[in-house]
């Protein structure tokens, strides 16, 4: 019944939206105020259709479809002042989703923890959630203030996040590259300065101080279409109520600090400049790390209290949960400094192509330690020098008879190729890496990153394509999706396919969870 | 008497020598500006013919008897309302008197005092380019000397504006929209704002910028560009792209000058109808040519319809142009050839005529301007609109630059529009 509402909710979702809005004037945002006031974002429905799921995991699946979200995205820009000297603007941000696919899986539902599942079918709180951004920005000359929450974006690389340093993820409801910033960035209250100076290569001071305001990064849901699969995270059946990767996530939750000035402090530094022919960016960023470390004192009584817990369960012939949460710390966000730029340039002598270059040094990165690398048999941690280094190659294309054919109508394809390499010194084979790709012995691991783009009939379709491979673990994604845009401005729809591999040969310890998730994926988005 | 007769004749030839040896000064040659479309005789002409037009409206019916003046591509489109899918009453426009267009003050003052200093190498390139301004040749001779004329026409010097462009398939009937403000100053060959004629800190050798802000579509939402177009012929063009979506700032590659804007039949280098160095091409004068001009058009009178590929309502009025064959002298150019019909007035593209690379007519481009006041109060000659077809494919473009704002020209534009950190500002 529930999933029948579901249904008929996002069918007349789409439906009113349509009626509502293809009659309005062609305008993408709306204005008020004599323009003071703009306003602007999207209204999406988006669902993936499984098309592989392992025979354990049907088991916990009513259909295919295990993602279908109506979400949105509101923007407001306020201007309360503007003259030649001085400009201050106001603006905020707002979204909110409804995730349905629990309503018509019953199955599924079942299978989601239900504290999770009430975070992930709605948004949780105001700050956490529904605030993407809140801020007043003030120009003044060559000075420029923004104070308030903000998504800070560092870096020119598409999907990789190299020198994006700032914020933390949230990946629970999207994935960078697929999903816009707003809706899987977190913002953080903040005090960001510009300084535009006259000196030579026009360098431009960035400096950014965060007082207390401490986020960490939104891992998936257990049993969602990102997260782990319920069968692979729930050893004991019958077992608690959720898995143990419920039980850790969420004390990873429990366990992070909130506001402190004095201990969650962050502040950055950037300058960006301009010197011969290449824009550069060098910057300093220091802060709590956004994903914690594990106490090994405590993480192995902590997890144990799950596996009493479940071994109860299989005697008991019943459910019996964990006790209480309890109220020693088991993950600790720890603080380290990060040093790193940019570069980008054109070359007109090679192919005329665009070359950018990223690069970061973590310096005393802390990571747990564990018999041969398991994040199960975590014994201490330390800290580590990282080096990270991204190369990409960018160009648009001109294909002999197919560019300016009735197809492409004189659009070029546009291709870059990333290369990705990090290492991490003093490697040991204790290093718990697998959440960076590292294969269990290497110190090192690279990847590289495909995107492709063809505009085509005018322009009125978009052929896109994602991908990545990880050379020495041999994971790779790949993302095509073609979009067509609607006549007149406000629709547009997509059609991809996500498909994952590699997973098998990836190693001991590297994550398989998205090695059954391929999907197709459906998005009908109404932006105004 | 022999000798007083012999005295008056060599007064007379010292006198006669004097005014043929002694070299007179370049600056009291008088230069003939402006110079008007047409001879009185040809004018008394025109006003004959347009006793018969003016005020007529022209559709399928009676343009075979204006063709010639019109580009015959377009005469096809008129008498096919069909393809570009017109409305019932087909597609129209209507003949209005000529009127000579004088440009501000401050290009005539400028061509009167630096055409006489413009000096040029063996082959026409000028070689003083930064330190003159106006238009360089009055009475040009050749096509390169016709294009200089139409580049250092700098529209005022600086102006804003912002334009509504539909992506039109006549086919599905349907349009796409763009809407973009566009900033553009000149650097150099400035006769309206000062500081004239350029700007003194220029150390990079930017002859212009352009600032683009990006509102339609909606996912180009706030979307930034700047461009900035150097003096030196063999620099490209510096370019960054701020994609609001992902908040990153990108630099881009220049060379793709024949990539489609945005989906529709404009390439990067049919910007202004030509947005190129002038080293690029090499150019063949033919001769004058009587065109219907649309180039005092009041934009909110035309009309269309969603998917309808030429607007109907357009003012032409008759005009002589400069025509002009434009070559690119890269072989594997887009284009063959372009014609362009130069209004003889104020040097601007009012016509183009592209031939794809064997040859075969492709796209034809028509200019709209109109009598635009200046923040200096005088009266320029400016570009509102933008009809494109291209008629191997049956698709168009349609550019309207008063319908959301008053265009704005001549206004104080600050230089630190074109630097990365506004790229990035709040919008």
């Amino acid at each position: 019944m529930r999933g029948y509402a579901a249904f008929a909710v996002t069918i007349l979702n789409i439906s009113l939206l349509t009626i509502l809005c293809t009659h309005r004037h062609a305008q993408a945002e709306m204005r008020y105020m004599d323009n003071k006031l703009i306003i602007n974002g999207f209204v999406k429905e988006t669902a993936y259709i499984r098309t592989t799921m392992t025979s354990r995991e049907k088991e916990f699946h009513d259909t295919a479809v295990d993602y279908l979200t109506t979400s949105a995205l509101v923007e407001a820009l306020y201007t309360a002042k503007e003259s030649e000297d001085l400009t201050i603007r106001l603006f905020g941000g707002l979204k909110w989703w409804w995730e349905k696919s629990p309503l018509i899986d019953d199955n599924l539902r079942r299978h989601i923890p239900h504290r999770d599942r009430k975070d992930y079918m709605h948004p949780r709180s105001f700050d956490d959630d529904i605030l993407t951004e809140a801020y007043v920005d003030i120009i003044k000359g060559p000075w420029q203030f923004r104070i308030g929450k903000q998504i800070v974006i560092w870096g020119q690389l598409d999907i990789a996040r190299v020198a994006d340093v700032v914020n933390p993820l949230d990946l629970r409801k999207g994935v960078p590259g697929v999903d816009t910033w707003e809706e899987v960035k977190r913002g953080i209250w903040m005090i960001r300065g510009f300084y535009q100076s006259q000196l030579p290569g026009n360098l431009l001071f960035e400096f950014i101080f965060n007082p207390g305001d401490f986020r960490q990064i939104e891992i998936p849901y257990e049993g969602t279409h990102y997260g782990a699969p319920y069968h692979q995270t729930n050893p004991f059946q019958p077992g608690p109520d959720f898995g143990i990767f419920h039980w850790l996530s969420q004390k990873w939750r429990r366990d992070a600090p909130t506001w402190n000035l004095k201990k969650n402090y962050e502040w950055g530094f950037r300058i960006r400049g301009y010197t011969w022919d290449i824009d550069w960016t060098l910057l300093l960023w220091n802060g709590r790390d956004d994903g914690p470390v594990a106490d090994p004192r405590r993480i192995t009584p902590f997890t144990l209290l799950y596996i009493q817990a479940g071994l109860r369960s299989q005697l008991r012939g019943k459910t019996i949960n964990p006790p209480d949460w309890p109220d020693y710390k088991v993950w600790y966000y720890k603080r380290y400094t990060t040093v790193g730029g940019t570069a980008q340039t054109w070359v007109q002598k090679l192919w005329s192509t665009v070359w950018r270059l990223e690069w970061f040094m973590e310096i005393a990165r802390p990571l747990n330690k564990a018999t041969n690398g398991a994040s199960d048999a975590v014994y201490g941690w330390t800290k580590r020098n990282i080096l990270g280094v991204a190369l990409q190659c960018s160009k648009r294309i001109n294909i002999p008879r197919f560019t300016q054919s009735r197809f492409a109508t004189g659009s070029q394809l546009d291709i870059s190729v990333t290369y990705f390499w990090e290492k991490i010194f003093n490697h040991d084979h204790d290093l718990v890496t697998a959440d960076r790709n590292h294969a269990w012995t290497d110190s090192t691991t690279d990847q590289i990153i495909m995107f492709v783009q063809q505009p085509l009939f005018n322009q009125s379709f978009m052929f896109i394509f994602t991908g990545n491979y990880y050379l020495r673990v041999g994971k790779w994604m790949a993302v095509p999706s073609i979009s067509y845009i609607f006549p007149g401005v406000h629709w547009r729809f997509d059609l991809g396919y996500a498909a994952f591999g590699g997973a098998k040969r990836s190693g001991r310890y590297s994550s398989r969870v998205s090695s059954t998730k391929d999907s197709i994926i459906l998005r009908l988005r109404y932006e105004f | 008497m022999r000798f007083k007769q012999f005295q008056k004749m060599t007064v007379g030839i010292c006198i006669t020598v004097m005014f043929v040896m002694v070299p007179v000064p370049a600056g009291a040659v008088e230069v003939v500006y402006p110079v008007p479309a047409y001879t009185p005789e040809e004018l008394a002409k025109v006003r004959e013919w347009e006793k018969t037009w003016a005020g007529k409206k022209i559709d399928k019916t009676n343009i075979d008897q204006v063709a010639e003046f019109f580009p015959s591509s377009y005469v096809e489109l008129i008498k096919d309302p069909e393809r570009w899918h017109a409305p019932e009453e087909g597609n129209w426009f209507m003949i209005i008197p000529y009127q000579q267009i004088l440009e501000p003050t401050g290009v005539i003052e400028a061509t009167k005092k630096y055409a006489p200093l413009v000096k040029t190498d063996a082959e026409g390139v000028i070689t003083n380019y930064t330190e003159i301004a106006g238009m360089p040749f009055p009475d040009p001779k050749t096509g390169l000397e016709i294009a200089y004329n139409m580049e250092c026409n700098t529209r005022g010097d600086t102006y804003k504006m912002m334009w509504h462009a539909p992506n039109i398939n006549p086919r599905t009937k349907t349009d796409r929209l763009a809407k973009q403000e566009f900033t553009e100053m000149f650097f150099i060959h400035r006769t309206e704002v000062d500081p004239r004629p350029a700007i003194p800190k220029n150390p990079k050798g930017y002859h212009k910028g352009q600032f683009m802000h990006m509102y339609l579509p909606p996912e180009m939402l706030n979307t930034r560009f700047i461009t900035m177009r150097h003096i030196d012929w063999n620099k490209e063009d510096l370019s960054y792209l701020y994609y609001a979506q992902f908040r990153r700032i990108r630099r881009l590659s220049t060379t793709e000058r024949t990539n489609a804007i945005d989906g529709t039949d404009q390439i990067y280098d049919d910007g202004n109808m030509w947005d190129g160095h002038l080293s690029r091409n090499t150019y063949k004068y033919i001769g004058k040519k009587e065109m219907l001009l649309s180039r005092r058009q009041d934009m909110s009178k035309t009309t269309r319809r969603s998917g309808q590929g030429f607007a109907n309502g357009y003012d032409y009025e008759r005009c002589n142009t400069y025509v002009v064959e434009v070559f690119n002298k890269d072989p594997n150019y887009l284009y063959s050839k372009r014609v362009w019909y130069l209004d003889a007035e104020t040097y601007t593209i009012m016509w183009q005529e592209m031939y794809d690379q064997l040859g075969r007519f492709w796209k034809c481009f028509c200019n709209h301007t109109q009598n635009i006041k200046t923040e200096q109060g005088e009266m320029k000659n400016f570009m509102v609109g933008y009809t494109m077809q291209d008629f191997q494919r049956t698709h168009s473009g349609y550019t309207d630059m008063t319908r959301y704002q008053p265009i704005k020209i001549g206004i104080p534009v600050n230089p630190n529009i074109y630097t990365l950190s506004n790229l990035q500002k709040t919008y």
